[in-house]
């Protein structure tokens, strides 16, 4: 069951997934979020450069001045796939449908009882459950293409957005978001996935991959003790902000508050206090990619060992 | 041959199997018992999906996992992704199996079994639809193996001859049909042999032939308006309904006697079969009687 064997199991994956409607709506849910965030964006751009839009009396319009194609930074082609990746996944939304799809993509093996039918045609189920892990990181990665491909045809239709250029999509930097964004993606649906499986239930699945970002925020926003800082630092969710803060340089924007971005992710969620003040904190990049590996891994070892259980009832 | 050695399968608050020893000959093998007798439980050990607590399966000298490319199982309720059609389904589980066939033969077993016409989803299929599409999952590839878990639960008159006439394909010697039932008649039938379960321990295994040769009774299925007065006879040991008929149970030598009282009146029986002790103790011991005759 090498080779040609994995190959056709994924294929098989692929047609499956095609045919469930639920997975159809998916993305297109995903690239009406994602333009909806990035329309308005570029709606305040321009209320901002013509001063058309209502400030508080007496603060001054803080984009006065600014040149519109520097305000429309993030349209540039360059920029698009690093920003419309970062709004997806920052956001409550794109971070909640990427957990209800980790959950679900196995949810319906238990709920149907498909995967006791695939443990008697298959002596090898190791092969069977990485072809379906394979199929949902290509699924994710699949649908950040979709956004990002979404946002570009969407640029064509707004005026004044400077650097559109079809070759600066595929320059290092985008592509490398692009596959730092599907890691994430992977992770956090292979996370929910894992608690499907072991759980044996899709709804503490879904549950749990849909609460999950709000209970961790509340829980390390709730103090600012040793402990919570620590989790803060180390903590799924709090790992996947800190990487999207790191490839947004959104921390530039924080502490110098440079006026080019205008469509933002969450606060990230690591932080340090420095002098009694609280303040965002970046660990190393390197550190980051460390944690989001191992989650990974853990992801995909409790996916494996949750098959495996699940089809031994 | 399958061999069981010292089988016992224990869950969390009893004990599904107990002990069991005993061997499965090439053919097609009835395994009968009560509900919880642990029919269902004891052909997931055979299909190697789950293993005995204690004791241990052989298949031809070889552990019993090994041979799953070889085999086809009907759940009692198949599993299916609703949103699939049965061509996608079957070419899904195809794909997944160790030894794939070839498309054609996926669409050739869909034919066979009848399976509605292509576009329709599972989700919108009758019961007896669902079963068909098992059992073409089953039989995909003409398995040496096949196991069926309570197959003609819920399958139309039509799927039930089909599944027959199946059934005659694996009475050879290089091949296995073990089934589960609750219908008796059919299973002395259809099956060469019989696995009696109860309560999770062996009962009985032997051929059908000799258990039948055991029967002490003849149960003759009478037309339902028949007149009473004609089985108050001392022939009749009892009388008893089933659906629209009556039913009257005769000593097995005094078959003929009560035919030939029933001729004399212009009655004719719609069927007649042999009420084999080992099935019925079983079943009367747990009162599923109420689903046949006596």
């Amino acid at each position: 069951m090498i080779g040609g064997g994995f190959i056709r199991i994924i294929q098989a994956e692929i047609s499956r997934v095609l045919r469930k409607p639920f997975f159809c709506v998916i993305p297109l849910l995903s690239l009406i979020y994602v333009l909806y965030l990035e329309i308005g964006a570029y709606n305040n751009a321009l209320a901002f450069h013509k001063g058309t839009i209502e400030l508080p009396t007496g603060v001054p319009n803080p984009f006065a001045g600014v040149d519109l194609s520097q305000m429309l930074y993030w349209f540039r082609w360059e920029n698009i796939t690093t920003a419309a990746g970062a709004t997806y996944l920052a956001g409550w939304v794109g971070i909640i449908l990427v957990g209800y799809v980790g959950a679900v993509w196995f949810a319906d093996d238990l709920r149907t009882g498909v995967n006791k039918q695939i443990a008697v045609l298959q002596k090898h189920l190791m092969p069977v459950v990485v072809g379906k892990i394979l199929t949902l990181a290509l699924y994710m990665a699949g649908i950040l293409i979709f956004i990002v491909l979404g946002s570009v045809l969407t640029t064509l239709f707004l005026s004044d957005v400077p650097g559109r250029e079809p070759a600066a999509l595929l320059r290092w930097i985008p592509l490398r978001n692009l596959m730092l964004y599907s890691i994430i993606a992977v992770m956090w649906a292979c996370l929910a996935a894992m608690i499907t499986l072991l759980s044996r239930s899709p709804v503490i699945g879904v549950a749990v991959g849909v609460m999950w970002p709000f209970a961790e925020t509340a829980i390390l926003f709730s103090g600012n003790s040793t402990i919570q800082l620590l989790i803060a630092k180390i903590a799924p969710i709090s790992t996947i902000q800190s990487i999207l803060a790191f490839v947004y340089d959104r921390f530039s924007w924080v502490i110098d508050s440079a006026p080019v971005i205008l469509w933002t992710t969450s606060p990230p969620l690591t932080r340090t206090i420095e002098n009694g003040v609280i303040q965002p904190y970046l660990l190393p990049i390197s550190f980051l990619m460390t944690a989001l590996v191992i989650y990974t891994f853990v992801a995909v070892g409790g996916i494996i060992l949750g098959y495996y259980v699940s089809v031994r009832d | 041959m399958f061999e069981l050695v010292e089988v016992t399968k224990k869950y969390r608050n009893h004990e599904a199997l107990k002990q069991l020893r005993f061997v499965i000959e090439p053919g097609v093998t009835a395994v009968v018992g009560p509900n919880g007798a642990g029919k269902t439980t004891l052909f997931n050990i055979l299909t190697g999906r789950i293993f005995p607590t204690c004791g241990t399966v052989f298949y031809n000298g070889q552990p019993v996992e090994k041979i799953r490319g070889n085999l086809g199982y009907l759940f009692e309720d198949p599993p299916f992704y609703p949103y699939l059609t049965a061509e996608n389904q079957l070419g899904y589980f195809n794909a997944l199996r160790e030894y794939p066939v070839e498309a054609h033969e996926v669409e050739r077993e869909l034919e066979k079994w009848d399976i509605p016409p292509k576009g329709k989803k599972i989700k919108d299929f009758s019961q007896g639809m669902r079963k068909r599409l098992g059992l073409a999952n089953a039989f995909l590839g003409n398995p040496q193996i096949v196991i069926l878990d309570e197959p003609f639960n819920g399958l139309d008159l039509e799927g039930q001859q089909l599944l027959e006439d199946t059934f005659v394909t694996y009475r050879s010697k290089d091949r296995f049909l073990i089934f589960s039932s609750h219908q008796l008649e059919r299973i002395t039938l259809l099956a060469d042999r019989i696995v009696i379960l109860d309560q999770g321990r062996l009962v009985y295994t032997g051929e059908t032939k000799e258990l039948a040769e055991q029967a002490t009774k003849v149960i003759f299925y009478l037309p339902g308006d028949i007149s009473m007065d004609l089985l108050r006879t001392p022939l009749v040991l009892e009388i008893g309904k089933r659906g629209v008929l009556v039913t009257a149970a005769v000593q097995k030598e005094k078959g003929p006697l009560f035919l030939q009282h029933l001729a004399e009146h212009g009655i004719v029986p719609q069927s007649s079969r042999l009420l084999i002790s080992e099935l019925e103790y079983v079943f009367e011991e747990k009162q599923v009687s109420r689903r046949l005759p006596y």
